[in-house]
């Protein structure tokens, strides 16, 4: 009868927990943090929504009604683009907050992403955001922690632990009953939430709910995996204290070094490890890089020259002034093709290290679940490093577009002599404008975002077998008295 | 009685591997600031090089055109790091301490942020001030959530009241030690740190030092008063821990999630939109009414005529250029005013929570804060209207690059002159030290 040995001890804690005012008090008070958050996030997610909305209607409809004018100008004109995050970010903000909100996007030049949430905050941000990601992440282990510091040692001191064991409960079945009653008590913290992040995320209308919905799939085993390392954990170094206290204070411990200390020492390492220049360094060496390879506005510019060169020769004409397309646009098309190869080939540099950092923040998920986990729910809500470098992406992509469209109408609209003076100088139909298409943002998908966190997600499975492992030595070695 | 007191606490090892623990924290943290300032210190001495490198290569490419060349060249303002800013870095990994603008409009290049990974900024830097706010009160919650619990359930209590005349006086004189070794590793670390980092004993380093002495205080009070009211050690361990949660992580986060909602930013966007359209309208519109507007700005440039059918002019193109800012101005102050609005309401809290109060008063000190940005946002613009000023007359008259005596155009630095006030930042941790000692007094004086 071991099975139902089991079972009883399962129900049993399951409702002693229950039984206690107080821990329906602290669950219902998490909960309604953990709906604060939500309700508030989801109110600032809209807002700024609907704001970014507006701002891209505006930005289209600026660009689409500008007069007839040199290509060249509307590519200095440029495009604004806005980031919007994942509606998800509403459950965990994830780096959301450190990422800037908008890029300008003009030829020749490669601008940051500005202006985000963190850089318009004070001080106070450093103290970290608030999220429901936070509370399951940070706040509930240690009320885990609280509630199950006594559960094995607690019966050892009232010597009850051997009466149950003479009443025919093995090691085993108390060890695993403990674990899994306090394990299910904690879902209550995480079950609730789950639905309103649903339907508040549904409600924002930025992306479909079969996408939240698979998303949702993918965080809650996480952190149910999540709960059970940590009851595992509660319970295990319960039954190997000598006493209530003792078991608390190494529990509080653990907490602060999985929560507090590891997470910000491994950024720490990984920073020093692999140390990234600055912006004045950066922007520096590449303008270096691309006077190297070849200056378009210097008419002697031994690369260009000979552009120049084979272009007269294949038109059989003795200037540029005689070539049926515009020069000066194709100067400026090779020279955005030169600068956009060097730019991203520093910025693959740098981002290297970026991942690189990244990396050990993966790997360290195998040292502490809370590493992994934060990395796997930031993934899974699409507001994680490779979310972010996916927006870079796309909006470079889209620069690079618009510059060399820009530099096409030239080439092919523009004649190559000045207008004399006093007359109207050389333009493009503004039609052209409209026909050029608009920025679409598209969200990571989930399956890339996974397959770029495959470590996380390995980890967080890894930590899973850890513990089942761990009891099952374990559960020969209890001390009973 | 004193002398077994000592023996007590110094034969206890749990007590000094947490010692041991915090000065280690407190050395990486050192360790984290000395990298920071140097990291700094590089960037800032290399940026004379690169600006003078970028100077000379674009004298020598059109020193005919003024206009295009001033088009290019960025000039650089430092914006001046304390030393003691190796013990808060704030918000100065997210903002560079270094921007270069060129003399075209200043609110397309003003946002600028430096590269960093946002992941490691969410975690936020391991700094002595994070040392200071978090770590300290785990080690004096550990060394004070027993004081006298322990005694209580080793049964020893009841022998102490026999022996002892006056138990509160006896555990007075235990905080005390406790408090006593906590400072003196407090100033060790601070002395280590001046050093180490070479940070000069000043005015707003020694109000950083007695800061950071009554955020120890303040939690020592506190402890005080939770085992003042003589619960299981459990019992304590759990009060204290959640003090110590709610003041550093629940309160801090709720205050800055609520306060962004109250003050959101997007302004800053809808300057960036008014600043492009601004400038880019005036391309397809006459002449004449862009003119006029900056000769209402610029009255000494009126001289400079814009003929209306010329296709191209510097005086027109940077007149455009600085109408986008003007017609921006508004926003961008708004900008500024809600910024200035939350970090306000940050300070309000502070004044109620030590551990934001602590972490604000010591960012202002080491000019890394919020005050400092706004600040130095400001003397940028000063700064650009200054380089602007300078030039305009040079182009607008068609000069050549070699009238100007480039050898001035070095890099120049900005320090903000904000002075804190010490009223203002002692008078929160004295209420609310004294109102917790007067709390545990009257604990005290029902139950010893």
């Amino acid at each position: 009868m071991a099975f139902s040995n089991l079972k009883l001890i399962v129900r049993k804690t399951r409702q002693d927990l229950f039984k206690e005012k107080r821990n329906l008090l602290i669950a219902i008070t998490v909960i309604l943090f953990c709906f604060l958050s939500i309700a508030i996030g989801f109110t600032k997610y809209s807002e700024n929504f609907s704001d970014i909305k507006e701002y891209r209607k505006e930005i289209r409809e600026n660009w689409e009604y500008r007069p007839d004018k040199h290509p060249h100008r509307m590519a200095h004109y440029g495009y604004l683009v806005f980031r919007i995050g994942h509606p998800l970010s509403i459950f965990d903000t994830g780096l959301d907050d450190y990422l800037g909100n908008v890029i300008f996007l003009e030829a020749h030049k490669q601008n940051t992403a500005n202006l985000s949430e963190a850089g318009s905050s004070g001080i106070l941000v450093r103290f970290g955001t608030f999220s429901s990601a936070f509370i399951l992440q940070a706040i509930v282990p240690i009320i885990i922690i609280f509630l199950g510091f006594g559960l094995v040692v607690q019966e050892r001191e009232n010597a009850t632990l051997k009466i149950l064991n003479v009443q025919g409960a093995s090691a085993r079945d108390i060890l695993w009953g403990k674990i899994l009653g306090l394990w299910q008590f904690s879902l209550l913290f995480l079950l609730p939430v789950v639905p309103v992040v649903f339907l508040a995320a549904s409600l924002s209308e930025s992306t479909t709910a079969a996408d939240i919905l698979m998303r949702l799939a993918l965080i809650l085993p996480a952190y149910m995996i999540y709960y059970f390392f940590f009851s595992t954990l509660t319970v295990m170094i319960s039954a190997n204290s000598r006493n209530t206290s003792a078991s608390l204070i190494s529990l509080i411990g653990c907490w602060l070094i999985l929560v507090i200390f590891l997470p910000k020492g491994i950024q720490f390492a990984s920073q020093n490890l692999n140390p990234t220049p600055s912006r004045i360094a950066f922007e520096t060496q590449v303008e270096k890089d691309v006077l190297k390879v070849g200056d378009s506005h210097n008419p002697n510019d031994p690369h260009f020259k000979h552009i120049k060169d084979s272009l007269l020769a294949r038109y059989h004409v003795k200037t540029t002034d005689e070539l049926p397309i515009n020069y000066s646009g194709l100067v400026m098309k090779e020279g955005e093709k030169i600068s956009s190869k060097i730019y991203e080939s520093h910025l693959e540099k740098l981002q290297i290290q970026y991942k690189k950092q990244q990396r050990l923040g993966e790997i360290s998920g195998f040292i502490n679940p809370v590493m992994a986990i934060k990395n796997l729910s930031m993934a899974a809500a699409g507001t994680d490093y490779y979310a972010y470098q996916n927006f870079q992406k796309q909006s470079e992509e889209y620069r690079y577009k618009l510059a060399q469209n820009m530099n096409e109408l030239q080439i092919e609209n523009i004649s190559n002599s000045q207008p004399p003076p006093g007359e109207k100088p050389a333009t493009v139909s503004n039609d052209k404008w409209k026909q050029f298409p608009d920025f679409k943002y598209e969200f990571t998908t989930l399956k890339e975002s996974i397959w770029q966190q495959i470590t996380t997600l390995s980890a967080v499975l890894f930590w899973l077998l850890l513990c089942v492992t761990m009891v099952e030595l374990s559960a020969k070695k209890l001390k009973l008295i | 009685m004193k002398h077994y007191l000592y023996k007590q606490f110094y034969r206890n090892k749990a007590y000094l591997i947490c010692l041991i623990l915090l000065f280690l924290a407190g050395l990486s943290s050192l360790y984290t600031g000395k990298k920071f300032l140097d990291k700094n210190e590089d960037i800032i001495n290399k940026s004379a090089r690169y600006q003078k490198e970028s100077l000379e290569k674009n004298i020598a490419a059109h020193s005919d055109n003024l206009g295009l060349l001033l088009y290019y060249v960025k000039f650089n303002l430092v914006n001046k790091t304390p030393k003691l800013s190796a013990l808060n870095i704030g918000l100065r990994d997210l903002k560079p301490s270094i921007q270069g603008v060129t003399i075209r409009n200043l609110e397309e290049q003003k946002n600028n942020s430096d590269f960093f990974n946002p992941a490691n900024a969410a975690v936020g830097n391991f700094d002595f001030t994070f040392v200071l706010v978090f770590l300290f009160p785990l080690v004096i919650i550990a060394f004070c959530f027993n004081l006298i619990s322990e005694d209580q359930e080793k049964g020893t209590w009841k022998l102490l009241s026999v022996q002892s005349t006056n138990l509160l006086k006896l555990t007075d004189m235990k905080i005390l030690i406790r408090c006593i070794v906590i400072i003196a590793l407090y100033f060790l670390l601070l002395i280590i740190a001046a050093l180490f980092v070479k940070i000069p004993v000043d005015m707003p380093f020694i109000i950083f030092i007695i800061s950071g002495l009554l955020y120890i205080l303040f939690w020592f009070v506190l402890c005080r008063w939770i085992i003042s009211f003589q619960k299981s050690s459990a019992s304590n361990a759990l009060t204290l821990i959640i003090f110590w949660i709610g003041m550093n992580f629940i309160t801090p986060m709720t205050g800055n999630m609520i306060i962004q909602k109250i003050y959101p930013v997007n302004e800053g966007m809808k300057a960036q939109i008014e600043q492009r359209e601004g400038y880019h309208n005036k391309w397809d519109e006459a002449k004449a009414p862009t003119m006029q507007k900056f000769y209402q700005i610029y009255p000494q440039f009126s001289k400079y005529k814009v003929d209306e059918n010329i296709s191209s002019s510097y005086v027109w193109y940077y007149a455009m250029q600085h109408l986008g800012d003007v017609e921006s101005h508004e926003s961008s102050e708004q900008y500024h005013t809600k910024m200035q609005s939350r970090n306000d309401a940050a300070v309000y809290l502070g004044y109620l929570f030590p551990t934001i109060h602590t972490q604000l008063v010591h960012s202002q000190l080491a000019k890394t804060g919020m005050e400092n940005q706004l600040q130095y946002a400001e003397g940028l613009r000063t700064f650009h209207e200054k380089q602007r000023l300078f030039f305009y007359p040079y182009i607008f008259s068609q000069q050549n690059a070699d009238v100007i005596d480039w050898s001035k155009q070095t890099v120049k630095s900005f320090s903000d002159a904000e002075k804190v006030n010490l009223l203002q930042v002692i008078i929160p941790y004295f209420i609310i030290i004294t109102l917790l000692t007067i709390l545990s007094q009257q604990k005290f004086g029902k139950l010893c």
